[in-house]
């Protein structure tokens, strides 16, 4: 059965993530990044994925793949907020029980 | 005439016996496939003057890029799930964690550190949570009790594990590898 797509773009994540204090930066690994510029090429699925944050509706899945700065507080703490406010920002497109996982590249 | 006349398919060479061996057998001869039949296509649209193939010098950039940044990160390790959901963190950001806690006791400096995992639950090629942490450093010389500067640096790896990542850890171990001067370090 076909998911509906989100209304809610990667790339409008990216933007909420990014404005979050302790939040450095979007930080993709090789993975998003190219299934993002395939995104592109293939003009398909562009707003489900963006450099760094992949919505997966079928999978009930959002991974964020962010840059924190040290000494802005504790990282479980700096990515519980991040997942609480992205869950809150795709309330009404995604269903409640959607998995945000976030992996930390790097503390700078 | 394109390059496929030049070299033809090479015919595949005989499955294995173990059925995991196979597997893998067959991924990579699908691998070579498609990289073959992706070769075909790309020639034959260039030789059409066909510039679609041709990825952005920007794209190009940022995929190396990331091909860089993935070997800096190293592999994910994964942590305690927090209220909201799980997370994971990078080899590297460990590292540093590490790194900037024991560099944060007076008159150490943090040299080396590894990492001990328990078996993942996540995904293919992650790390399953640190289990043991063992730090090499180097100690100042004007440090007159060692093993209580051992025991310092081994609460703080704990005490930042546990604040910073809610993680408990079973075991920290503390190797003093030098003694330094304490404005040479």
């Amino acid at each position: 059965m076909m998911t509906t797509p989100p209304r809610i773009t990667a790339s409008e994540l990216v933007e909420i993530v990014g404005a979050l204090p302790g939040v450095r930066g979007i930080e993709p690994g090789i993975g998003s990044a190219l299934r993002t510029i395939d995104a592109r090429i293939r003009r398909a699925g562009e707003g489900a994925v963006h450099y760094g944050v992949v919505i997966d509706p079928e999978g009930g899945t959002i991974t964020l793949e962010v840059g924190l700065e040290r000494g802005a507080g504790p990282v479980r703490e700096i990515v519980a907020l991040l997942q609480r406010t992205v869950r809150e920002a795709v309330t009404g497109d995604l269903p409640p029980d959607t998995v945000i996982r976030v992996k930390v590249q790097s503390l700078t | 005439m394109t390059d496929d006349t030049r070299t033809p398919t090479p015919e595949p060479p005989e499955t294995p016996d173990d059925p995991e061996e196979t597997l893998s057998h067959e991924a990579t001869l699908r691998y070579q496939e498609m990289i073959r039949s992706a070769r075909r296509e790309w020639t034959q649209q260039e030789e059409r003057g066909d510039a679609s193939v041709q990825l952005s010098a920007r794209a190009m950039d940022l995929i190396k890029a990331s091909v860089r940044a993935e070997v800096r990160h190293g592999r994910q390790v994964e942590m305690p799930p927090t209220p909201e959901g799980p997370y994971s963190l990078s080899e590297l950001a460990l590292r540093t964690l590490i790194r900037e806690t024991v560099d944060a006791v007076p008159g150490v400096r943090a040299l080396r550190s590894r990492v001990d995992h328990a078996e993942p639950h996540g995904e293919r090629l992650s790390r399953g949570r640190p289990v043991r942490i063992a730090c090499r450093i180097t100690a100042s010389r004007r440090c007159r009790d060692l093993p209580a500067l051992a025991e310092t640096v081994r609460g703080a790896v704990l005490e930042a594990c546990e604040r910073e990542l809610d993680l408990s850890l079973p075991a920290v171990d503390i190797h003093i590898e030098d003694l330094h001067d304490d404005d040479t370090a």
